[in-house]
């Protein structure tokens, strides 16, 4: 054989179809650890291990008598001390004017045997990465449906807590007014300039009373005003605000509402809540009006994406909301006291109401997820500012 | 000549005010009473007239008031070098104690609202010494 062949950096042997080697290379040779004449007497089997020669058996023999060849097969070599060697080869099966034989090249790919191990084992981090990350990711979006119903509960609570403080202050000073009144009244008064016993007039103590009485049926519909069992719907606001400036003025002849609207949009609400809601500003503008016979309200709208979580800091969910401001051009409040117009029985002017209807106002928009606030300038305008998400 | 005989009245109950008036009509001395439904009259009324301000012997206050609670206003008053000096007096339906132990610590009598008619005689004595005092 030639020199050339026998040494360039590729393995090269060939043998008869019953497996008798006619050539091997010393690369070969060198690779498998046998000397040139211990390999030329053998066969084929000798350096083949035993999956190698099922395979020779059962794929490339047949391999090369349809195809006449095969290429990048991959197969072990058994050197001499009895490693595995692994080997990519080409074969052909030569035509020797009817004789066969079997041509083999190849080249050692110890290495790349490795670099592939490597392969299969990083792709199998991969893959239990991959599969830890699907784990984080439904413990992540688990982790958020959580922190959404805290937030819901936190709001719950924090409505409930509101709730017991205006309850508290209730008990401690709204009622004892009256009651105390009643006390007063209803013992002998010795006030009077002669010494005759004289008892205050009936109907003082009626007015205790009924004072007494409305306030505790505000309580009650201000404590019923909750979010249990709150049916919502599709509430054309537009057509909301039409019908009860028309209720308003029913109820107060003589009394011009003049009423600037932009086209509003139809959002998710309780019907009942939402009319109580916007009758209360309407009224509220009628009692705060600045000239006897007119009343100017405003109402425009924005759309904005707003956070849904109210009460996590740090927590990010946009939705879309609404943001409608009520202007009324009245008498306007005291802006250091802006806030205080939402509290329960908090009459800001003496003789003016019962105080009720804004802070069942406020509670109505809470029950939506909504807010509202205050912008007033005394002797300008009162806005009311109220943002209420379009879906429930 | 004693001319501090102006009592300041600061309530928004319109019933107590009435109460207030007809009791110290009782008393002996001549009282000129000033009524305002909130702090934030109160404080209009004593910042831009001097002269009732000079006439002032008494301020009384109700606590639970829309805009300035009772307590606001008196830390108000204690800020204003022309009010500082005119004695204070609660006169409160409330029994809140964080309230009664803050004027107490302050030296501030605290009357509870009567509830009987004998009482207010007694209340509009007593408000009168604080008057005279």
């Amino acid at each position: 054989m030639n020199d050339i062949y026998d040494d360039i950096p590729c393995i090269y042997f060939s043998a008869l179809a019953n497996g008798s080697l006619i050539n091997v290379n010393n690369t070969l040779c060198n690779y498998l650890g046998y000397e040139k004449s211990e390999l030329l007497d053998s066969k084929l089997e000798k350096f083949f291990t035993l999956s190698t020669r099922i395979f020779q058996q059962t794929h490339l023999y047949p391999l090369l008598e349809i195809q006449g060849h095969a290429k990048e097969i991959y197969i072990t070599l058994l050197t001499k001390n009895g490693e595995h060697l692994p080997i990519l080869i080409n074969a052909e099966r030569i035509d020797n004017d009817g004789d066969f034989f079997y041509q083999f090249a190849g080249v050692s790919v110890n290495n790349r045997k490795k670099f592939e191990e490597e392969i299969i084992a990083a792709k199998k981090v991969a893959e239990k990465a991959l599969n830890e990350n699907e784990v984080l990711k439904a413990t992540k979006i688990e982790l958020e449906k959580n922190a959404e119903q805290l937030d819901y509960q936190i709001a719950l609570f924090n409505n409930q807590n509101e709730d017991l403080r205006q309850f508290t202050h209730l008990a401690t000073h709204t009622l004892q007014e009256p009651i105390r009144k009643l006390m007063l009244y209803s013992g002998e008064s010795s006030l009077s300039n002669n010494n005759e016993i004289q008892f205050t007039s009936p109907q003082k103590i009626r007015k205790a009373v009924e004072e007494l009485n409305n306030k505790l049926n505000g309580l009650q519909q201000y404590l019923w005003l909750t979010k249990d069992g709150m049916e919502i719907e599709q509430v054309d606001l537009g057509k909301l605000i039409y019908s009860i400036k028309q209720e308003i003025v029913d109820v107060n002849p003589g009394i011009n509402i003049l009423l600037e609207l932009e086209l509003m949009p139809t959002i998710d609400g309780n019907k009942e809540q939402l009319h109580f809601l916007i009758t209360e500003l309407f009224k509220n503008a009628v009692k705060f009006r600045k000239q006897e016979n007119l009343v100017e309200i405003e109402i425009t709208h924005t759309s904005l994406l707003l956070n849904k979580f109210k009460q996590l800091t740090g927590k990010y969910k946009y939705a879309s909301y609404i943001k409608i401001e009520f202007k009324d051009l009245g008498i306007g409040i005291d802006e250091n006291f802006n806030e205080q117009v939402f509290e329960l029985f908090r009459v800001l002017k003496p003789d003016n109401g019962l105080g009720i209807g804004l802070s069942l106002s406020k509670k109505i928009i809470e029950n939506h997820n909504g807010s509202i606030s205050i912008e007033a300038k005394k002797g300008q305008y009162t806005k009311f500012v109220i943002q209420l998400p379009l879906n429930q | 000549m004693d001319k501090k005989r102006t009592i300041i009245y600061v309530d928004d109950d319109v019933d107590d005010r009435e109460l207030f008036k007809e009791a110290m009509l009782k008393t002996d001395g001549i009282i000129n009473i000033v009524y305002a439904n909130n702090g934030a009259e109160a404080l209009e009324i004593m910042d831009n007239d001097n002269d009732l301000t000079q006439s002032l012997c008494l301020i009384v206050l109700d606590l639970n008031m829309p805009f300035l609670s009772g307590r606001e206003i008196f830390n108000i008053i204690k800020t204003k070098d022309t009010l500082r000096n005119i004695p204070v007096a609660i006169l409160s339906s409330g029994q809140n104690p964080n309230d009664i132990l803050f004027f107490k610590e302050q030296g501030v009598p605290y009357f509870t609202k009567p509830d009987r008619y004998s009482e207010i005689e007694i209340l509009a004595d007593n408000l009168f010494k604080l008057c005279k005092k």
